[in-house]
């Protein structure tokens, strides 16, 4: 069996749900793996078990062949002996040590000469040299999250733990911030794990997510797949994208994207796509699709015009779901009297129209 | 103006509140901490020396460490002079008595501190112990300074619980506030009025610049 990381953790809070968490994580190789859901639902506590801050006499910790808790045999490894690096929800710096003397916090046990070396490489790679003689509190919001960022990473730990990295920072500051942070997690090739609240965060941030709802880890697969395919109605909800779709960037210009889902391209209107960006996720609500059919030439203001099949009808309140081929899956909503008037039946041959600003695109 | 007194109250106060400062901090840091469920006995054992009389309090002491004890009696037979009536005891009695003064600040500052520091310091690979004199004391020092000071300035203006425990000796246990009892009851206004205003000044310069200095946020401590 190929190394991993399992987690089982069961605790009943007194004023919260209760927590009762399964998780396996591959370590070979290393994924970014999201723990997402709705605020509450027992992500941090999750998080904080595997760093030893949270106990409770159910937990099971193994990493890779080595167990850092397993309390009815009475092992407890203290977070000082897991090697993990935790990143707090709002930094948690130390007010009273400059950036240099947060970054060189970790590195006690290594000789003089090293933390030098290794403070500067660290404050260079995080472009935190002209502040390094600095405190916490004469710091903006991005540079702060740097900082942390370098602290957590300065003693080289085996597994990076990250509590809500973005939530912090201001919104233009968060776009940025978020794509830096998907590069940097992935050059780091240490196994990850980031709780998030943010769909759009666990979208560009992870290879893997696993939902969380009330305590327990429902769904855990690939970020496209979780989005796509929620197991589960309540899983549905929590995801709430109908359309997710892993894609290649063709072309960026006067603000559109050209980008393509397998073989068929799609057209996005986004004016602030950044620029040199590979791949995306493609992002459509099922409602902002339209069908249309016996068309045999057609004239639309919408871009992308794509033609499909009708897989399944399923019928949702009072909508209907539409699954169609159209190279991809893609789902679409529509009124009951829209399909009657349609006169819809599966293996229907239809065209799908969506709008180029109804093309949501998270860059990673 | 009585400078033996004088002497022996900054001597006092000064030892006192240094071991409260070694007793209190690791009290503080197990009050702040501890889910105990009982703890709550300990808390009022500790602030017990607020309400209580000072001749009570100095009674009981005087009682637990007279030569009757167990404690009076151990202390008897390995110095080979007892604990009443002598500096040892008055110094006993001190801490007891400043106790709350210390321990109260001690653990409001500590309480203050977040948790999330520490939880970060623990992460980075540093110890309890290491954590709590790089993160914790660094951190919660505005409070630990003013249980200090507190506890100085209570030590030094006690008076019942050194009567009953230290009586009246020159250069031994006779204290300030003793010393400006027995100078009012010579009908010594002038003299009394002297040391007193002393102790005044003293306690009023010595607060002034605590509170000052927090108001300041305590920029005093700021290593580098």
């Amino acid at each position: 069996m190929a190394a991993s990381l399992s987690l089982y953790f069961r605790k009943r809070f007194p004023k919260g749900p209760l927590i009762d968490a399964n998780l396996q994580v591959g370590l070979d190789p290393p994924v970014v793996t999201v723990l997402f859901g709705p605020s509450g639902a027992g992500k941090t506590t999750i998080l904080r078990a595997l760093a030893g801050l949270e106990r409770s006499a159910e937990c099971v910790i193994r990493f890779a062949h080595e167990t850092w808790a397993d309390e009815k045999d009475g092992v407890f490894i203290p977070p000082q002996r897991r090697r993990i690096g935790f990143l707090f929800q709002d930094y948690a710096l130390f007010s009273h040590l400059t950036v240099a003397g947060n970054v060189r916090y970790g590195l006690r046990a290594l000789p003089a000469s090293e933390q030098r070396l290794r403070i500067s490489e660290l404050l260079k790679r995080f472009q935190l040299q002209d502040v390094a003689a600095r405190y916490p509190d004469q710091l903006s919001g991005g540079q702060k999250q740097r900082v942390a960022l370098a602290r957590t990473l300065a003693p080289d730990p085996r597994l990076l733990l990250l509590d809500e990295p973005l939530s912090a920072l201001d919104g233009p500051t968060r776009e940025t911030l978020r794509s830096e942070l998907r590069k940097l997690l992935t050059s780091l090739s240490i196994p990850v794990l980031i709780v998030t609240h943010d769909r759009v965060e666990a979208l560009a941030l992870g290879d893997h997510v696993a939902v969380v709802d009330q305590g327990r880890i429902v769904q855990h697969a690939p970020v496209a797949e979780v989005f796509r395919r929620p197991l589960t109605a309540a899983i549905a909800k929590i995801v709430g994208v109908d359309n997710v779709h892993h894609a290649r960037v063709l072309q960026a210009d006067q603000g559109l994207v050209t980008v393509a889902v397998g073989n068929v391209c799609l057209i996005a209107a986004r004016s602030d796509f950044p620029s040199g960006m590979k791949e995306a996720f493609v992002c459509v609500r099922a409602e902002d699709v339209l069908l249309l059919k016996n068309v045999e030439t057609v004239s639309a203001s919408a871009r992308n015009r794509l033609p499909g099949i009708v897989k399944s009808l399923k019928q949702e309140g009072p909508m209907w779901r539409i699954e169609l081929d159209c190279g991809f899956t893609l789902s679409a909503l529509l009124t009951h009297q829209a399909c009657e008037e349609l006169a819809l039946e599966q293996n229907d041959a239809v065209l799908a129209l969506i709008k180029a600003p109804n093309v949501h695109l998270i860059p990673r | 103006m009585d400078w033996s007194a004088i002497g022996l109250s900054l001597r006092l106060s000064t030892l006192t509140t240094l071991l409260l400062l070694i007793l209190g901090l690791p009290l503080a840091s197990w009050l702040a901490a501890s889910r105990w469920r009982w703890k709550f006995l300990v808390e009022a054992v500790v602030t017990l020396p607020i309400v209580l009389p000072p001749t009570v309090l100095g009674f009981y002491v005087l009682v637990a460490i007279g030569p009757h004890s167990p404690i009076g009696q151990a202390y008897a037979a390995i110095t080979g002079h007892g604990l009443p009536f002598s500096f040892q005891g008055l110094l006993i009695a001190s801490i007891l008595y400043s106790l709350p003064f210390a321990v109260q600040p001690f653990t409001a500052a500590i309480l203050a501190v977040d948790q999330r520091l520490i939880e970060a310091s623990w992460c980075l690979g540093r110890g309890r112990l290491a954590t709590f004199f790089e993160v914790t004391l660094p951190l919660a020092w505005p409070g630990i300074l003013t249980g200090i000071v507190l506890s100085f300035a209570h030590t030094l203006g006690e008076f019942g619980v050194v009567l009953m425990i230290g009586g009246n000796l020159a250069g031994i246990t006779r204290t300030i506030s003793i010393s400006i009892f027995d100078k009012v009851e010579a009908l010594d206004y002038a003299a009394a009025n002297q040391t007193a205003f002393l102790l005044l000044l003293f306690s009023f310069l010595v607060l002034a610049i605590t509170y000052g200095l927090q108001r300041k946020g305590i920029a005093v401590w700021r290593p580098r």
